[in-house]
């Protein structure tokens, strides 16, 4: 189990008091949640096997709400912790037991949309899927499409800079903002970026996408959307082998196509999915990819031919184009529901994270195949094979008294071989308190002390989500050195 | 280590970070020294270093889109490179030596990331930032540093990629860059619109920008400036790129587009091949139109649509034989060159950011918010907390 720092039994013991005082700066009494029933929604992200009631969950609805309780905490020493809808897979919205959760799931407006200049400003509260679907009218989409895109919140994606299944065309989160809103701790607002794009001055936009709540608490977000293309089309590929899917992906980006998307699923995940969307996938096949090419019908076509080409060179079993719109919805459908159709096979799973360079896929993968071997773990693997983004599903169950520890370090272990072929432990789903200990993989103090510095430039008493993605060793949070289970 | 004139040329990340530790003051960073006119100057500098023999390409895999080298391997070189592979820099730097007087200097890498440096396609396929995968450098402190890696997505800690780009040296100097590459594609052509008033033209760019085919760049120049490049009237110019029957495809479709939408005027299309739009899109990026002995050079960064409104602004304030104008990123980016001075102060009241390349004002950069002038000195401070590395070269105030 990952440890976290013994709560400050001060605040604790105000509770109540601060409760009530947090509560007098609501513009709404009842957006201030302090019942322990009602706390409960809050004690847990997407690392389920985590929990912890906070001390308070307030529910602002406006930037100078958010202001008024930073200032307050700030002024009292009260942490603060972020959170979107807690769909975060590393606990990066796991409360402490000394913490306010400032939750912007009121603030979820679409404010203003400007299709000349390809911008949309909304509060960092509203779902992802909102986004897309507010400029769809007009034939717009905002390109991050996490599959948790129906729950997740643009300010958990600035938060952990997340990805999608076609951010190998289109990049990330950082790639498609413009600007943001932040409250700082202290209370005070800064505006960063605008539509101008590489402002004068230090990149602070860049700096805070992926900084996991750390360095302030964004309430506002400037986000790039793009012109829809004309159609997409996704295309099935089913392999004999996971090293010739592999192989086929290098040759496809090597030739100089690149699609708007390539996912990659093993055996494990290729029945598990099918099984649940019912999407035609072939279960005869030992790896399947899933290729998305955008365009006209013509220029669909031409690329199809293209990849079925290519492809053609790595004996497959199977080459499927999606015939009409139902099929190509349910072959994304069965790819997002990937990791729920794992929850029918299993009762629990890790979702791991780490990016691998392309070239080493077939490699890994055999690694990772013995890394479940020697723990007695069955791992699905399905991942976005453009970008060498891989993640091994671990599947265990978390009642088995001792599965937790072992299951974490099966996942240490994969972590390990990511970084020893030149990835990373995590590609879009950020450190939390998952990786926490595990970015002394890839850095040293002396780079972690660097990037602590920043925190304090903007966080310096350490209240705002201290507790993660730096290891606790090092961490001002474990001032103390007290630990407890979380 | 070799040591002419003062000049420190660390030949090693090793040897660069022994060198900062070692340094008794403020040191001036250069790369090729090709930009030294724009921004301010270094205050009181002890000792130049240039990163120049930091030059080597450590590797470059085009099926992995990735190349790592020396921050001081010339663009020239690194581009070669690529295209022997049949790759490029998806963001394109541009060369300013000969604008800044310096035809003989060589842009660097390492200076293009500092400086933030995008060609034309910055709107539609990102800028330095956006490719930059991993880096490693030293800080003021003389600590060697990394963040990244040679990954495509990568959220493990801080993106620090994203503080060196366009920090002109002042929080660290940099020894190693890992960068996103992107394929040559079959076939680039450039739309060629003309026939229309400048306020159509700039509609032009936003109408081919909201349309489903995938620009790549988007220029503008009035009649003078496209005289440069050869043409009889001002023009529009569309980049796309991809697979042969794609291209066309959508050059037929930018065309028709434009004659539905644009009122008034039906606009006149043609196409650029390959070749043509390789050269003219290389003498947009290096501001060859607005090249000559300009007394300043101004980087206006409007929304696109305020760009004409912009324009129309900068010809009734600065109008003479002297102002050349062209607009690059789909109208999100405006030059302004003139025989006269124009200072800060003179361009009071038009929307957006503003920068001086060329100058007499002390300060070329966009002034900062006074919280935001906070928060960046203390940025400063949490990576040069002595003010080894190029002090006050981006503000006065760090
Ligand atoms: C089934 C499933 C599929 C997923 N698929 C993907 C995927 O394809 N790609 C991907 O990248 N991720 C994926 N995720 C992970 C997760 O959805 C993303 O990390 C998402 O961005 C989290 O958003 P959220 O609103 O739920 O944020 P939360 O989980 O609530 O919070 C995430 C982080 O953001 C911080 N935060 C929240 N609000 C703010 C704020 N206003 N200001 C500053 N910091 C804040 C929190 O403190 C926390 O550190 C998936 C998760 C699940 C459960």
């Amino acid at each position: 189990m990952i440890p976290m720092p013994a709560p400050d039994s001060a605040i604790l013991a105000k509770r109540t008091q601060i409760q009530e005082a947090l509560r007098a700066l609501m513009d709404r009494p009842s957006d201030l949640i302090s019942e322990d029933l009602a706390l409960k929604v809050y004690e847990t992200d997407g690392l389920s096997a985590y929990r912890q009631l906070p001390l308070a969950v307030a529910l602002p609805r406006t930037t100078e709400e958010v202001a008024r309780l930073l200032a307050y905490c700030h002024q009292q020493g009260i942490k603060v912790i972020g959170r979107g809808s807690g769909t975060s897979l590393a606990g990066g919205a796991l409360p402490t037991q000394d913490a306010l959760v400032l939750g912007l799931s009121k603030m979820n407006q679409v404010l203003d949309i400007d299709y000349d200049n390809r911008c949309a400003r909304v509060q960092a509260g509203v779902t992802n899927i909102n986004v897309s679907n507010a400029v769809e009218m007009e034939n717009f989409f905002y390109a991050p499409d996490p599959s948790s895109q129906l729950a997740c919140t643009i300010a958990g994606n600035v938060a952990m800079n997340s990805g999608g299944a076609h951010c190998l065309k289109y990049g990330v989160t950082t790639n498609n903002l413009l600007g943001l809103t932040v409250v700082l701790m202290d209370g005070r607002v800064v505006t960063i970026g605008s539509e101008a794009m590489d402002g004068d001055g230090y990149d602070l936009l860049g700096l805070f996408t992926g900084s996991e709540g750390m360095l302030g608490l964004v309430t506002e977000v400037l986000v790039r959307i793009l012109p829809k293309p004309e159609g997409a089309r996704p295309m099935l590929v089913g392999f004999k082998s996971e090293e010739l899917a592999g192989a086929c992906v290098a040759e496809i980006i090597g030739q100089g196509i690149v699609p708007v998307a390539i996912e990659f699923m093993d055996k494990p995940a290729i029945l598990a999915s099918e099984a649940f969307a019912k999407a035609g996938y072939p279960t005869d096949a030992q790896a399947l990819l899933i290729i998305e090419v955008e365009g006209s019908t013509l220029e669909i076509e031409a690329q199809e031919a293209r990849i079925q080409e290519i492809a053609g060179r790595y004996d497959p079993v199977s080459i499927k184009l999606s015939e009409n719109a139902a099929q190509a919805e349910a072959i994304w459908r069965g790819r997002k529901s990937a990791f729920g159709a794992m929850g029918q096979i299993s009762p629990d799973y890790l979702c791991m994270d780490g990016t691998i360079p392309t070239g080493k896929l077939p490699e890994v993968l055999s690694r990772i195949k013995q890394v479940g071997e020697a723990y007695g773990f069955q791992i699905a693997n399905i991942f976005h094979a453009g970008d060498g983004n891989l993640h091994p599903l671990i599947l265990y169950d978390a009642n088995a008294p001792g599965e937790i520890d072992r299951v974490e370090a099966a996942g240490e272990d994969i972590l390990k071989i990511c970084v020893e072929v030149g990835g990373c432990i995590t590609g879009e789903h950020g450190v939390g308190i998952e990786k926490r200990d595990a970015m002394m993989l890839m850095f040293n103090e002396t780079d972690l002390q660097q990037q602590m510095r920043i925190k304090r430039v903007f966080d310096p008493l350490w209240l705002l989500n201290g507790a993660k993605v730096f290891p606790l060793d090092i961490n001002p949070a474990d001032t103390k050195g007290q630990r407890i289970a979380a | 280590m070799t040591q002419s004139n003062d000049i420190l040329r660390p030949g090693s990340a090793q040897e660069l970070q022994a060198m900062i530790a070692a340094a008794s003051g403020a040191l001036a960073i250069e790369g090729s020294g090709s930009k030294a006119a724009w921004s301010r100057q270094t205050s009181q500098p002890t000792q130049s270093l240039t990163t120049a023999d930091l030059a080597g390409i450590d590797f470059f895999y085009p099926a992995e889109m990735v190349v790592q080298c020396g921050p001081g391997a010339k663009l020239a070189t690194l581009e070669s490179e690529l295209a022997a592979g049949g790759h490029r820099l998806a963001f394109d730097p541009p060369d300013y030596a000969a604008l800044f007087g310096k035809p003989d200097a060589q842009p660097t890498v390492g200076g293009a990331i500092a400086a933030n440096l995008a060609g034309s396609r910055r709107a539609y396929r990102g800028g330095p930032r956006d490719h930059l995968l991993g880096v490693q450098f030293v800080n003021g402190q003389g600590e060697a540093i990394k963040s990244g890696g040679r990954v495509m997505k990568n959220v493990s800690g801080y993106d620090l990629c994203k503080l060196m780009t366009g920090s002109w040296g002042t929080l660290g100097v940099l020894s190693q860059v890992t960068m996103k590459t992107a394929p040559l594609m079959e076939m680039r052509r450039t739309v060629v619109v003309q026939g229309l008033e400048e306020a159509q033209h700039l509609a032009a760019l936003i109408a081919a920008s909201r349309s489903p085919y995938d620009l790549v760049a988007a220029a503008y120049l009035p009649a003078g400036e496209a005289a440069t490049l050869g043409f009889d009237a001002s023009v529009s110019l569309l980049e796309i790129e991809g697979l042969e029957p794609s291209v066309l495809y959508r050059s037929e479709q930018i065309a028709t587009l434009l004659a539905k939408t644009l009122t008034g005027q039906a606009p006149s299309c043609r196409n650029l091949d390959q070749e043509q739009s390789a050269n003219l899109w290389r003498s947009i990026k290096d501001l060859a139109p607005v090249l000559g002995q300009p007394q300043c050079l101004w980087r206006l960064k409007p929304k696109p649509s305020d760009a004409a409104a912009v324009m129309a602004q900068l010809r009734a304030r600065f109008d003479g034989p002297g102002l050349k104008m062209l607009v690059d990123w789909g109208g999100n980016l405006v030059w302004l060159a003139s025989d006269q001075a124009i200072s800060r102060a003179d361009l009071a009241g038009l929307p957006g950011q503003k920068t001086q390349l060329i100058g007499s004002d002390d300060q070329p950069f966009e002034p900062l918010h006074p919280l935001q002038t906070e928060l960046q000195s203390g940025i400063k401070r949490a990576f040069d907390p002595d003010g080894r590395l190029n002090p006050q070269r981006l503000y006065s105030d760090f």
